[in-house]
């Protein structure tokens, strides 16, 4: 098993006695995160899943993947793609997870529950002012999410406007006068490359430019980009989260929790 | 590549050199001009005033963006002629010998221990840093592998070159297959080439270093058109070539690994604009290096501008953009003028 997101959704279900081997890219569940590495979700190891002697892979829809998936299924070993990148995919895959296992109720009952844990986000939020917010991703090159990015979605969800939505693609290149310009109200940066200390609530790179609004009302927030940029079965959590991050009054203020490295509990959640 | 000699006339350098300097300022003033933000050189006349934003994108944001292209693309436009003359080969550019691997191993191993820091000012030149302190190993390092007797022969320096550059690349690959997925992102975005965002003292500092070492390959500028001719002929001539070798070599070297420390690797540029450069003005290097600097700088602030713009705001990665104009651009010269070039 091969991506972090079906890992939490096996969390979830109940499943994970049954996992052999992970991914290259994590986090993962405590209890599975000493197994052998099968490669990463681009390039899974064959010679590494037959020595496990697994009988079934499950990985991500990567298209760099697919040889690699065919030539398993060749040998006999099946393959399950499922679309965990996507927020309709998360859905679509612990369906087909609940009827692969025979875990059809459970399967329901959580994604009922991260459905109205989502539309619960969505009605607190549907009257509040639309706050500008822009997600980063990467810098220098400054890198943000843009339309069709489930971060969007989130914002959107959560009482936000991206104002990166004009962007062609998901995750794009962006130019930083077109960032300044916007003048965001909340700065949400995920681009601290796993340095620990540096995130929390703080000005960083940003308090250079003193007009944005975002630096001007202290609402600069350094976050562990696992916390809300993956996909998957912690959805409602991110939902919440972003809640916090754009409307803290009506949320609550985000906590230490929220900035800390995203670890994953068993049932695969992230508390 | 041999010069055929033509008296260079102090009217011609002044001509030449006043048109290019004047297609560079126009290159920065349009660089400085359009954006994704809606603010432009006009707004500084009298009778607009600008707000906070608006001075910010031009004086914090464009301003710094253009002056750092126009350093680069001249820095690897120099670089790129003196090691095509010092290697006696059109196809040598700035990464050919060894040092932008060099450059690029410690930028990447810096992104890989973290010790690139989001807070802004003297942290985030940490990585350039690292990368700068790269490319001064690998320099070290080739020079004495490529040293015999007290003389830097010119096939083993490029040999060296282009087996550590080889070597870097495997090095480089290893990190990425152990780096997680954030600082992969990172890694991919640094070694891909891009105009750097840098604070005003980085840029002065920058700044001052390209120009010395440019002025230093300038003033060799006789010493090539000797070299031209091959190590022997130019020693007839009276050029000390051991010293005008390893000068080369080191100076090209130092412009190619500070401008991959903070640009990394923008391709393309410091290959195909020295020869573009020939072809319009002719091989004597007593115009063709002040040439190479102020043409090389155009190409990329106007390479960086369509980057910003195509697409705008989202941009594209630089390299792409300078390969995308300057391949066609190429081509086009080479057919219509490659009689006088003399290919």
């Amino acid at each position: 098993m091969l991506s972090p997101a079906i890992g939490e959704m096996l969390g979830a279900l109940g499943l994970l006695d049954r996992v052999v081997g992970i991914g290259q890219f994590g986090p993962w569940p405590g209890t599975i995160a000493r197994l052998p590495v099968v490669g990463g979700y681009n390039d899974p190891n064959i010679e590494q899943v037959l020595t496990l002697d697994a009988d079934l892979v499950l990985n991500a829809d990567s298209q760099a993947a697919m040889s690699a998936h065919r030539r398993l299924r060749a040998m006999g070993i099946e393959v399950m793609a499922l679309d965990s990148a996507t927020y309709e995919g998360v859905f679509r895959s612990l369906k087909i997870l609940g009827e692969k296992f025979d875990r059809r109720t459970a399967a329901e009952r959580i994604t009922a529950r991260i459905r109205g844990q989502i539309a619960e986000v969505g009605r607190l939020a549907k009257h509040l002012d639309k706050k500008r917010v822009v997600f980063v991703v990467g810098r220098d090159p400054i890198y943000v999410a843009g339309p069709g990015s489930h971060v969007d979605r989130l914002i959107r969800l959560a009482g936000g406007e991206n104002v990166a939505g004009d962007m062609i693609a998901p995750y794009r290149q962006i130019s930083l006068e077109a960032i300044l310009e916007r003048r965001p109200e909340v700065i949400i940066d995920s681009s601290d490359n796993g340095r620990d200390a540096l995130r929390g609530r703080h000005h960083g790179a940003w308090g250079q430019w003193l007009f944005l609004p975002a630096v001007r009302d202290n609402r600069v927030y350094w976050i562990d980009p696992s916390q809300l940029v993956i996909p998957g079965i912690r959805l409602a959590h991110m939902a919440r989260l972003m809640g916090k991050l754009i409307h803290p009054k009506v949320f609550g203020e985000p906590d230490a929790q929220d900035f800390e490295k995203l670890t994953i509990a068993d049932d695969g959640t992230s508390r | 590549m041999a010069l055929r000699d033509r008296p260079l006339s102090a009217n011609r350098v002044a001509i030449i050199t006043l048109w290019l300097l004047t297609a560079l300022v126009i290159c920065l003033c349009l660089g400085i001009s359009f954006g994704a933000g809606h603010v432009a050189l006009t707004d500084l006349l009298p009778g607009n005033s600008l707000n906070s934003v608006e001075r910010a994108i031009l004086y914090e944001v464009r301003l710094p963006r253009v002056l750092i292209a126009g350093l680069l693309g001249g820095a690897l436009t120099v670089a790129g002629v003196v090691f095509q003359a010092l290697l006696r080969n059109p196809l040598a550019d700035p990464y050919v010998l060894g040092v932008s691997g060099g450059a690029s191993i410690g930028g990447v191993v810096a992104i890989t221990l973290g010790l690139g820091t989001v807070a802004g000012g003297l942290g985030s030149m940490i990585v350039p840093a690292c990368a700068f302190l790269g490319a001064l190993g690998t320099l070290l390092l080739i020079e004495m592998i490529a040293t015999v007797d007290g003389r830097l022969t010119v096939y083993t320096v490029l040999l060296t070159g282009v087996i550590f550059n080889a070597f870097a690349a495997a090095l480089i690959y290893f990190i990425q297959s152990i780096a997680s997925l954030q600082q992969l992102h990172e890694i991919v975005f640094y070694l891909m080439g891009r105009i750097p965002s840098l604070g005003h003292e980085a840029l002065g500092v920058f700044a001052i270093a390209i120009l010395l070492g440019t002025g230093a390959l300038v003033a060799m500028s006789r010493d090539y058109n000797a070299l031209s001719l091959g190590e022997e002929g130019a020693m007839h001539l009276g050029v000390d070539v051991e010293r005008v070798k390893r000068r080369t070599f080191i100076l090209g070297s130092l412009l190619t690994g500070l401008s991959v420390a903070m640009g990394g690797l923008i391709g393309f540029v410091g290959l195909v604009v020295p020869h573009m450069l020939r072809m319009m003005i002719g091989p004597d290097h007593r115009i063709l290096l002040p040439a190479a600097f102020l043409g090389g700088g155009a190409f990329l602030v106007l390479a960086d501008l369509f980057a910003r713009l195509v697409l705008a705001p989202n941009e594209l990665p630089v390299g792409v953009v300078t390969a995308l104009i300057g391949g066609p651009f190429f081509l086009y010269l080479l057919r219509t003028r490659s009689r006088i070039y003399g290919i």
